[in-house]
C-alpha cells in the first residue's frame, strides 16, 4: 500500500519539484540527518532554469549561492563551502579537474576584468565579469562578518580576504587562505573531485619568503599547513561522490618543474610527515617520482605509506610523461601532469579531460558472449571472435557527452578567455576524456584457463563452460577451482602470460584510437573504480569468479604465487601504447612486516620504477586485523584502507568492500 | 649435466643479508633441527606436500575427475591430482636455469647494494653442482652469501670460498642440537678459521632451552669467538608444512621476554646480540 501511495505521489509531482526534494534529501545526508526544519530554515536548493541558457543559468545560480553562502567563524581558515546549499543541473556532471592554484594565487580580479573587456563575444564577456563581481562580492561580504566577529584571527583573515583577490598573497598563510577560498567555490558550485596539485611547488616562494623575512617559522609553517589540511577533509561526507572517502581531492607531491629539475623540497616533507601524524583518509597524496627524487622524499613516503593510510600513491612521471607527449599533449605541457583525482593524467590548469565519465569497458563480458555463442575449432579462432566482440564492448562505452559548464573555471584555466570560450567548451586546452578498462586480469585468466583445459589439454569442452557459466558452477565447484586455482595466471612473469596481456592492451588501444569522445581523441586506462560495482550483477566467468563475485583490483594478481617482486616485474614488461594512458596502477596489499625494512622497500619501489612501473598504491595491513576489525569496529575508529584511488575508514566501507580487502589480505600474506 | 635441487627462489627477501636478495633454498641438510621452519629443505630426496584440504574427495564433494584417483580406488597417483593435493617440494635446475633466475633483480641488487643468498638447507651439500652458478655471478659482479651451519663433508666450504662475499653463520648452541658436541665446536672453530677473512653474520635461533642453558652457550660463543650474533627468535610459521609432509609437529615458539634476559645476560660478558626483527 506504502509503495502504492508513493507510486501515485511520484506521478503526481513534476519533475523539477521531484528534483527540488532530491536536493534537499541530499542535503539532509550530507549533514548527517538534520532535523526537516533546519533544512528547510538553512538549507537552500537552487534548481536550473530551463528558460534561459545554461551557461547564464549557471551565473545565475552562482549568484543566488554566493549570497547564500554562511560560513563557519572561529576556525583556522574561512573556507566558504556551505553544504547546506545545493546548486541543481541537469547536464553531466564535471569532476576530477585540477585547477593551477599556482595560476589562482597569482590572479588578479582587476587584471582578468581588463582582460575580459577586450573580449569580443558580448554574452560571454557579461557572463564572466559577472562571475569576477559575484567573486568579490562574497569574499567582501565574508571580510565583513570576520570584522564584526573581533578576535585576532578574524581580524587577519579579514584582510586576506580583501587583499587577495587582487594579486599574489602577501604571505604563505595568506595564499594558503586564498587556495582554500577559490577552492570552496569549485566545489561549491558542484563540480566534484577537485584536486590541489602541486602545492609544493607552489607554495615553496611564499614559504621561503616568510622564513627570510623573519615572520615564520618552521613549527609555525607547519601548524598553517595542519589547519589547512584538516580544513580540506572536514566535508569528506559532502564532497563523497560515491563511497564516503571518495572526494579526490589530492595534493600532488614532488616531479619536475617546467626545466626538468626535480622540485621536492622542505614542503614535500612537511605534507608527507603531516599526513603521517594525522593518519586521515581525506585529503591524499600523490607522488610524482623520478630517478633525482631525494632519498628523505622516499623515505617520509614509505613512513607515510607504512602507516597504513594507502598514499602517497606513486606515479612514475618519465614514463606517463613521455606516453602523454605521443598521445597528443605539447611536449612543454607535461612537466606539470596532475591527476583526475585518482591517478588518470592530465596537465593541471589546462585540461578539461573528463577522464572517467563512461561506463567502464567490463573486457570479460564479451568473452562470456563468445563462449556462449557456439563452438570454436581453435583458441585462435576463439580469441580473433574476443576480439571482434571486444571492440563492440569498447565502442559501447565511449559516447558524446553534454557537460555541465563552468564559467568560474573559465576565468581560471589557460586560453579559455583568449579563445571566448566557456572551459568546457573548447576554452581549455585540452579536452581528452578517457575511458576505462575493467576485469582485465580475470579476462586474462579466463582466456589462459579456456587455451589449456579446453584445447591444449581437451579436458574439457566449449559446452562444459557454457553449463558453467549457466549454473554458476553449481554442481561443478570442481571445475571452478580447476579454472581459479591451477594454471598460469595474471601477474605471472612467463612469455605466455605476458604476451596475451599485451596483446589485449594492444587491440585496446587500437580500437580506442579511432574513437572519439566529443570529437576528441579517447585515452583508456586499465584501472577502473568500478571493480565492485560492474561486478555485482555480472554472471560467473572463466577464471573461476562466481556471479556477483568481484574483479579483480586494477593490475593485481588472483593467485597468492605471485607476490610483489613478480607484479611489479610482470608490470614493468606491460607495453601501454600512447593512447593508454589513462590510469594503470599497480595494486598490492603488503603485509605489515614490511614495516620493519622500510628502506629495503623503497629500493624495491624504485626498481619497479625504473623498469617502467606505472603508478603504484599500496596498502599495509593484516588480514587478522581487518578481520577483527570487520567484527569489532569500535576496536578501530581511526583504521584507514586504500580503496580504489582514495583512501577511506575502514568501518565506514560497505560489507563487501570490507570482505574484498580482508580475501586480498589473504592471498597476498601467502604470496 | 649437473642439477641443482631447489625448494624455493624467494625474491625480494629483506631479512637474509645485506640490501634486497634473491634467496634461493637448497634441499638437503645433514642435521635435523626439530624446530626447522623449512622442514621439506631437511631430505635431499624428492618429496611431496600434501595439502588435504585441497582434496575433493575428502571434502565429499563428488567429482568424476576424482573417480580415477588412488584415493577413490583408481590408478592416478595424489602426486598427479589436477587439483594441486599434492605439489612437489623442490624443482630441479640446471646451472642456466638458476643464474637467469637471480639475474631477475639483477638492477634491484644494484640499487639497494643486495644480491642473491643461498640458503637451505645446507647450501654447501651442492657446492659442487653451485660453483658454475657462482661463478657466472661473481662475473656479474653480483654479491653473493650464504646462510649456512659450517656442518657439510670436508672441502665443500673451500670449493666456494672464493666466490661468497658474505656467511651467515646459523651456529647450533641449543642444548637439542650441538651445544654440548666438542667435535662441532672444534670443527666450527676450524671452519671460521679459513674464513677468517670473510664477512661473517652470526646466527642463533632462540628457543627457551637456550635461556634455560645461557652460562653454556655463552661459553661456548666465548670459545668459538663470536662477540657479535643475531638471535632469530624460534616462532610457529612452518606448522602448517609439517602436515603437509605428515611430520610430527612440536612447538619451540619462544618466551620473548627471555630472549631479552637473554641479550642483557650477553652483554656482561661483551657479547652484542640483537633481535633479528622478521
Amino acid at each position: 500500500m506504502k509503495y502504492f501511495l508513493k507510486q501515485i505521489f511520484k506521478s503526481v509531482i513534476p519533475d523539477d519539484l521531484k528534483n527540488i526534494i532530491r536536493g534537499y534529501r541530499l542535503i539532509r545526508r550530507r549533514n548527517h540527518g538534520i532535523s526537516l526544519f533546519k533544512i528547510l530554515h538553512l538549507g537552500k536548493v537552487v534548481p536550473s532554469n530551463k528558460n534561459i541558457n545554461y551557461l547564464d543559468d549557471y551565473v545565475r545560480q552562482f549568484s543566488i549561492i554566493a549570497r547564500r553562502i554562511q560560513v563557519e567563524k572561529g576556525t583556522a581558515y574561512v573556507y566558504p563551502f556551505d553544504n547546506k546549499i545545493l546548486r541543481l543541473f541537469s547536464r553531466q556532471l564535471i569532476c576530477s579537474i585540477t585547477v593551477d592554484f599556482g595560476k589562482v594565487l597569482n590572479s588578479d580580479l582587476n587584471e582578468i576584468r581588463k582582460r575580459l573587456e577586450k573580449v569580443s563575444d558580448l554574452s560571454f564577456r557579461q557572463r564572466e565579469l559577472k562571475v569576477v563581481s559575484i567573486i568579490e562580492s562574497l569574499a567582501l561580504r565574508i571580510a565583513k562578518e570576520l570584522n564584526n566577529n573581533n578576535t585576532e584571527r578574524n581580524a587577519m583573515l579579514s584582510s586576506y580576504l580583501s587583499r587577495m583577490l587582487y594579486g599574489a598573497p602577501e604571505s604563505f598563510d595568506e595564499a594558503l587562505q586564498k587556495i582554500l577560498f577559490y577552492d570552496a567555490l569549485f566545489w561549491q558550485m558542484g563540480h566534484l573531485h577537485i584536486g590541489l596539485g602541486r602545492l609544493d611547488l607552489i607554495l615553496k616562494d611564499y614559504y621561503d619568503n616568510d622564513i627570510n623575512r623573519g615572520i615564520l617559522t618552521e613549527t609555525q609553517a607547519k601548524q598553517y599547513l595542519k589547519s589547512f589540511l584538516l580544513t580540506l577533509g572536514k566535508d569528506t561526507l559532502s564532497k563523497s561522490a560515491g563511497l564516503l572517502g571518495d572526494t579526490g581531492q589530492y595534493i600532488l607531491l614532488g616531479g619536475i618543474n617546467s626545466k626538468g629539475i626535480n622540485i621536492d623540497n622542505i614542503l614535500t616533507g612537511y605534507f608527507l610527515d603531516l599526513m603521517s601524524e594525522l593518519r586521515i583518509p581525506d585529503p591524499k597524496l600523490i607522488l610524482r617520482v623520478n630517478s633525482n627524487t631525494d632519498s628523505k622524499i622516499w623515505k617520509k613516503s614509505i613512513h607515510c605509506i607504512m602507516t597504513g593510510i594507502g598514499s602517497p600513491l606513486l606515479m612514475n612521471e618519465g614514463v606517463v610523461m613521455n606516453k602523454m607527449t605521443q598521445f597528443g599533449y605539447d611536449p612543454s605541457d607535461v612537466w606539470n601532469v596532475g591527476t583526475s583525482a585518482c591517478w588518470e593524467p592530465l596537465i593541471i590548469g589546462k585540461s578539461f579531460d573528463q577522464n572517467n565519465p563512461f561506463m567502464s569497458a567490463v573486457a570479460i563480458s564479451p568473452l562470456n558472449k563468445v563462449i556462449m555463442s557456439g563452438d570454436y575449432d581453435s583458441f585462435e579462432h576463439l580469441f580473433d571472435a574476443y576480439k571482434e566482440a571486444y571492440e563492440e564492448e569498447l565502442k559501447s562505452v565511449v559516447k558524446d557527452i553534454q557537460f555541465d559548464c563552468s564559467p568560474l573555471f573559465t576565468l581560471f584555466f589557460d586560453d579559455c578567455i583568449e579563445k571566448e570560450n566557456d572551459f568546457t567548451e573548447g576554452g581549455a586546452v585540452y579536452s581528452y576524456h578517457g575511458a576505462q578498462v575493467v576485469s582485465l586480469p580475470n579476462t586474462i585468466n579466463a582466456l589462459l584457463n579456456i587455451k589449456r583445459l579446453v584445447f591444449d589439454e581437451k579436458k574439457y569442452t566449449l559446452s562444459d563452460c557454457r553449463r558453467a557459466l549457466d549454473v554458476n558452477y553449481e554442481g561443478m565447484e570442481d571445475f571452478r577451482l580447476l579454472l581459479s586455482s591451477t594454471g598460469k595466471k595474471f601477474g605471472a612473469v612467463d612469455e605466455e602470460v605476458i604476451s596475451l596481456t599485451n596483446n589485449i592492451i594492444a587491440y585496446t588501444s587500437e580500437v580506442t584510437n579511432y574513437l572519439r569522445s566529443n570529437g576528441n581523441p579517447v585515452k583508456i586506462g586499465f584501472s577502473s573504480p568500478n571493480y565492485i560495482g560492474e561486478s555485482k550483477n555480472f554472471p560467473a566467468s572463466l577464471d573461476g569468479r562466481k556471479q556477483g563475485d568481484p574483479f579483480a583490483v586494477h593490475i593485481s594478481p588472483l593467485s597468492s604465487k605471485i607476490d610483489i617482486s613478480e607484479i611489479l616485474e610482470f608490470s614493468s614488461k606491460l607495453v601501454y601504447k600512447s593512447n593508454c594512458i589513462n590510469g594503470n596502477v599497480v595494486d598490492f596489499i603488503l603485509p605489515s612486516s614490511y614495516i620493519k625494512q622500510p628502506d629495503k622497500m623503497i629500493d624495491i619501489l624504485k626498481n619497479a620504477c625504473d623498469k617502467g612501473t606505472f603508478e603504484i598504491q599500496l596498502n599495509v595491513m593484516d588480514k587478522a586485523t581487518l578481520i577483527d576489525a570487520k567484527a569489532h569496529p569500535e576496536k578501530y575508529p581511526n583504521l584507514v584502507v586504500r580503496v580504489w584511488g582514495f583512501s577511506a575508514y575502514f568501518n565506514d566501507l560497505p560489507e563487501e568492500y570490507k570482505d574484498n580487502l580482508i580475501r586480498r589480505a589473504e592471498i597476498y600474506e601467502v604470496a | 649435466m649437473k642439477l641443482l635441487r631447489v625448494t624455493n627462489i624467494q625474491r625480494g627477501c629483506v631479512f637474509d643479508g645485506p640490501g634486497v636478495r634473491t634467496t634461493v633454498f637448497l634441499k638437503g641438510c645433514s642435521l635435523k633441527c626439530p624446530w626447522c621452519c623449512n622442514p621439506e629443505t631437511i631430505s635431499c630426496k624428492k618429496e611431496w606436500f600434501v595439502d588435504d584440504s585441497k582434496c575433493l574427495f575428502l571434502k565429499e564433494m563428488h567429482s568424476e575427475i576424482c573417480e580415477a584417483c588412488e584415493r577413490k580406488g583408481g590408478t592416478r597417483y595424489i602426486t598427479a591430482c589436477p587439483f594441486g593435493v599434492a605439489e612437489p617440494t623442490s624443482l630441479d635446475y640446471s646451472e642456466e636455469e638458476l643464474f637467469e633466475c637471480i639475474l631477475h633483480d639483477e638492477n634491484l641488487y644494484r640499487i639497494s647494494g643486495g644480491g642473491v643468498t643461498f640458503s637451505g638447507g645446507e647450501p654447501l651439500l651442492q657446492a659442487e653442482e653451485l660453483i658454475p652458478v657462482l661463478e657466472r655471478l661473481k662475473g656479474r659482479g653480483i654479491n653473493i652469501a650464504f646462510e649456512t651451519t659450517l656442518v657439510a663433508p670436508p672441502g665443500r666450504l673451500g670449493k666456494v670460498k672464493d666466490f661468497v662475499d658474505l656467511y651467515i653463520v646459523d651456529v647450533k648452541l641449543q642444548p637439542q642440537m650441538l651445544l654440548n658436541n666438542t667435535a662441532y665446536i672444534k670443527s666450527l672453530i676450524k671452519s671460521l678459521g679459513v674464513l677468517r677473512d670473510n664477512n661473517i653474520i652470526f646466527r642463533l635461533v632462540f628457543v627457551d632451552e637456550v635461556w634455560e642453558n645461557r652460562e653454556k652457550v655463552k661459553e661456548q660463543l666465548l670459545k668459538i669467538g663470536i662477540s657479535d650474533i643475531e638471535l632469530l627468535l624460534c616462532h610457529n610459521l612452518g606448522k602448517i608444512k609439517y602436515k603437509r609432509l605428515s611430520r610430527d609437529y612440536f612447538d619451540f615458539t619462544c618466551n620473548e621476554n627471555n630472549a631479552a634476559f637473554f641479550l642483557s645476560f650477553l652483554s656482561k660478558y661483551g657479547i652484542s646480540a640483537t633481535i633479528l626483527a622478521c
